[in-house]
């Protein structure tokens, strides 16, 4: 089982980078948080029934893991307003480092609707992830992108 | 720019973990959050055995009345239960249900942390007080100035438990909010 468990996960870790890196802010903490979401699969596989994809059940588990564990520090440097200043700093993928940027001044539960609508998760597949309703996930996801296009573009927006 | 022309990036890969690397995190020890909670359950599982020993066998606890020394025991016995929960709290925590779920139990669990480390800290100051001063024959305003002390005590420990979980507290009470339409 143990064996089957490593190569299910080592698979589909990019569903737990992407989840460490939304969530985490320093590389220490991002190490941290893997290590528990990985724990934390490992203690929930024996309980997984197949009833969902394997992926919608790890990112479920890193999700609840990413929000419901206390972590001891936090130290955020993004400026709600805008994101030029990041963009100046020389990155190997600036589009991506951009929006990670964009994406990490969302509250919790909006990371969260964001990551999963970027993985292209269906709006019910969200909703059932989060214990909310579809149109919930819709109002929520009209909002977040406003506020992402906003920092993403902002001379854009202004004019 | 917009967000479906931003999935491209999204989808690219980072600097995968080697097979060897994700076993070696299945295993309590190599993951730093459970160690450190292992460690300090065992450190302060062990004074508190240690605490209820040294009292009742070096300290005269023959000439205290039996329930002082049964008030010893009793808060040695909760501050252990106390540490066996929340080291079971986040070894054995199952986060698969869905986000809202998971976050209401982890809030009900804080909120039972709090109250069980301000019923032990309680205890602790109580029965360390009662065992030390329960024989000496105090005036009556000694006794209120003892008991003034110990019940700033107990709200020193309570505030600061409130303080040292507030923050993460406050965090899932936002994101229950967001997530309520």
């Amino acid at each position: 089982m143990k064996q089957e468990f490593i190569h299910i996960v080592s698979a589909h870790q990019n569903i737990i980078h992407k989840v460490v890196r939304v969530y985490r802010d320093t590389s220490e903490d991002r190490e941290d948080l893997f290590q528990e979401i990985v724990y934390q699969l490992w203690k929930s596989y024996p309980a997984y029934e197949g009833r969902a994809k394997i992926t919608t059940w790890m990112y479920q588990i890193a999700l609840n893991t990413a929000i419901a564990k206390y972590r001891k520090k936090r130290i955020n440097t993004h400026s709600a307003e805008s994101l030029e200043v990041a963009v100046e700093k020389p990155s190997k993928h600036p589009e991506r480092e951009r929006l990670y940027r964009a994406i990490g001044t969302l509250n919790e539960a909006d990371k969260a609707v964001i990551t999963l609508y970027l993985d292209d998760y269906r709006y019910e597949e969200i909703a059932d992830m989060l214990g909310i309703t579809s149109s919930h996930v819709g109002v929520k996801l009209h909002r977040i992108k406003e506020k992402l296009i906003h920092l993403l573009n902002p001379r854009t927006y202004d004019t | 720019m917009t967000l479906d022309e931003l999935k491209s990036d999204w989808q690219q890969s980072v600097a995968p973990k080697s097979e060897v690397e994700l076993q070696q995190m299945i295993s309590q020890k190599a993951s730093s959050v459970f160690y450190r909670t292992k460690l300090k359950v065992i450190v302060e599982s062990i004074a508190l055995v240690v605490f209820p020993v040294v009292f009742l066998t070096g300290l005269d606890a023959e000439r205290n009345e039996a329930w002082v020394n049964f008030l010893v025991i009793l808060t040695a016995a909760v501050g252990i239960t106390n540490n066996l929960w929340l080291y079971y709290g986040i070894s054995a925590n199952r986060l698969n249900t869905n986000l809202k779920e998971s976050l209401l139990k982890v809030k009900r669990k804080l909120q039972g942390q709090i109250l069980l480390a301000v019923i032990f800290s309680s205890l602790l100051n109580g029965s360390v007080f009662l065992f030390f001063f329960f024989r000496i024959p105090f005036t009556l305003e000694k006794i209120g100035l003892l008991v003034l002390l110990l019940v700033v005590g107990v709200f020193i420990r309570t505030g600061a438990e409130v303080w040292r979980w507030q923050k993460n507290s406050q965090r899932i009470d936002q994101c229950l909010s967001a997530l309520t339409y």
